[in-house]
């Protein structure tokens, strides 16, 4: 692997009082697609914003070697990450054109992506371009926050539960598209609880428990460890 | 009756003039979660400001450079006080301001004195425009109103049109998200304040001449203002249009309206009701002594009948 793109190191995080990452460690190399699975509530979200700096944190993010841990959101997120949060956080009152405009900031670079290209890539978003983003299916919302995010030409896409309470077909087209997306040279850190798509396009899996990555290996590696799946996994 | 339409014609006017301060404050409010107390006091100091400059230059100067000055100055303020302050939470938030609004007033009264200062209404538009029955409208009513009216349409083409007007729309729902998605967030939060101070500061501009410009002006403002973004519904320009405009018209109604609540009785059909017993004097009150207590009284009852206010979504 060469040099990883992200890299945590003994990366803590906060609300408050209350402690939720205890030190993870967790890389991300070039192109590669990683996902991250763990049960509800462990603290996957906390770790994607951590990266994001949107939440108090303590510790080393590197991306591309580059230390980031005291850097503002805006800072971080023009070193190359294009983030699509959890519950998608498309901008209500804003139509489909305007969301996907404002993914591309302004220091976005060469690499930043035309409306074009993201309307070719996910045809429906150019038919409903004049259409308010909160009225989309939750599908289409979804398929916007990640269009929106790959407007400023990312290296590293953070996917924080693109799939939730997605119906299986859209979840099979929400999986092409960040497979499409990734052999266009983007990485990718997924986080899932499910392991449908997960488990179909990642190259590397990282599972998380009690605010720490419990496993790290391939998702056929992880396919036969019972013992991971049952202890960190399933309900 | 043309008293009456005059009076509603005043009326309308002074609620363009609230409006244009309780749209920056609900502004403000709605991206930052702050309730700025010293909204008025920056109305206050726009007005002065005018005044020193048509003073050294004219009236065009003020008109031009005071709003800016006040701009500025609530952007510093936001920069090196309210974002400091906000680390430690809402509630340091609005003492901030609070003490923000007297540290003003006392510096107003320390530069300017305790008396109010002659900042007059330029003689180019010191004259009859019109007159309905025999009453002047000024040329200088229908300027302000022309600034007001163009104020409110730049501002909505700012917030529909241009990519900064799209951070703010966007801001105010996932002010995180933008942030993350590579916008400086924080220079956005000090251009609204201090954006929106400056419309606080034109108002200033052109109703410290019109009304007063005295240090009493920011208190008399404030608390008025107040009552309207919370009777509009914290949060809602639209709201706060109304209620600007209705508090507006219904002041300046009864203030105009002279005559006692019997005659007001009166004129509505009624017989005239006996002035006796302990609560006689309340059958003397004019309309005009009731204008200043009439906007408390509809927020308590608004308030009671509808916690989030005219259009609000929250509950205030
Ligand atoms: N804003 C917040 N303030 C305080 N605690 C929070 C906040 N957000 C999350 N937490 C807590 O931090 C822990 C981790 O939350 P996080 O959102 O990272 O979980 P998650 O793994 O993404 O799971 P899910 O998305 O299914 O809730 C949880 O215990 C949660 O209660
Ligand atoms: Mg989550």
């Amino acid at each position: 692997m060469s040099a990883p793109i992200l890299s945590l190191r003994g990366l803590h995080a906060f609300y408050g009082l209350s402690h939720v990452l205890h030190g993870v460690d967790l890389d991300v190399g070039e192109g590669e697609i990683v996902a991250l699975l763990g049960r509800n509530g462990v603290g996957r979200s906390t770790l994607c914003k951590a990266v994001m700096a949107i939440v108090e944190r303590q510790g080393s993010i590197r991306v591309r070697g580059r230390e980031t841990i005291g850097l503002e959101p805006h800072r971080v997120a023009r070193l190359g990450l294009g983030y699509v949060p959890e519950e998608r956080a498309v901008f209500p009152g804003l139509t489909v054109e305007q969301n996907l405009l404002l993914g591309r900031h302004g220091a976005a670079s060469a690499r930043s992506w035309q409306l074009e290209e993201v309307y070719e890539l996910f045809p429906s978003l150019r038919r409903r371009s004049d259409t308010h983003a909160e009225v989309l299916s939750g599908g289409e919302q979804q398929m916007l926050s990640i269009c929106r995010a790959l407007m400023s030409g990312p290296e590293l896409m953070i996917v924080d539960e693109p799939t939730e309470g997605l119906a299986p077909l859209i979840v099979e087209q929400v999986g092409d598209l960040l497979a499409e997306i990734a052999r266009r040279g983007v990485a990718i850190l997924l986080v899932e609880q499910k392991l449908t798509i997960a488990m179909r396009i990642a190259h590397r899996v990282y599972v998380m428990g009690h605010g720490r990555t419990v496993f790290e290996g391939s998702p056929d590696e992880l396919r036969t460890d019972e013992a991971i799946r049952k202890a960190w996994l399933e309900v | 009756m043309d008293t009456f339409a005059f009076a509603v014609v005043n009326g309308l006017l002074y609620g363009m003039l609230l409006f244009m301060l309780a749209s920056g404050l609900t502004l403000i409010f709605s991206l930052m979660g702050v309730l700025n107390f010293a909204h008025a006091s920056f109305f206050m100091l726009g007005a002065y400001f005018a005044y020193q400059l048509s003073s050294i230059g004219n009236f065009w100067m003020g008109l031009v450079l005071a709003p800016l000055l006040v701009g500025l100055l609530g952007a510093t303020v936001e920069r090196y006080g309210l974002r400091v302050v906000h680390r430690h939470g809402h509630v340091a938030e609005l003492l901030f301001t609070f003490g923000l609004a007297y540290l003003i007033e006392e510096l107003v009264r320390l530069v300017w004195g305790r008396q109010p200062v002659p900042y007059r209404i330029p003689e180019v538009l010191d004259f009859p425009l019109f007159s309905i029955g025999g009453i002047d409208y000024s040329a200088y009513r229908a300027f302000m109103f022309a600034i007001a009216v163009l104020m409110f349409l730049g501002l909505l083409a700012l917030l529909k049109r241009t990519r900064v007007g799209l951070m703010v729309q966007a801001a105010l729902s996932h002010p995180d998200v933008l942030w993350a998605l590579g916008h400086n967030v924080p220079r956005l939060f000090m251009l609204v304040f201090g954006g929106g101070v400056a419309l606080a500061g034109l108002a200033g501009v052109i109703g410290g001449n019109y009304l007063v410009t005295e240090p009493g002006m920011a208190h008399q403002m404030g608390t008025i203002l107040f009552v309207i973004v919370v009777f509009g519904g914290l949060g809602s320009l639209l709201g706060a249009f109304l209620a600007s405009i209705l508090i507006g018209i219904l002041q300046t109604l009864m203030v105009a309206f002279d005559g006692t609540l019997t005659d007001l009785v009166v004129s509505l059909g009624a017989a005239a009701p006996q002035a006796t017993g302990p609560f006689r004097e309340i059958w003397t009150i004019t309309p005009a002594n009731l204008a200043p207590v009439l906007p408390y009284l509809l927020l308590v009852v608004l308030l009671i009948v509808r916690p989030r206010g005219l259009l609000g979504t929250r509950e205030t």
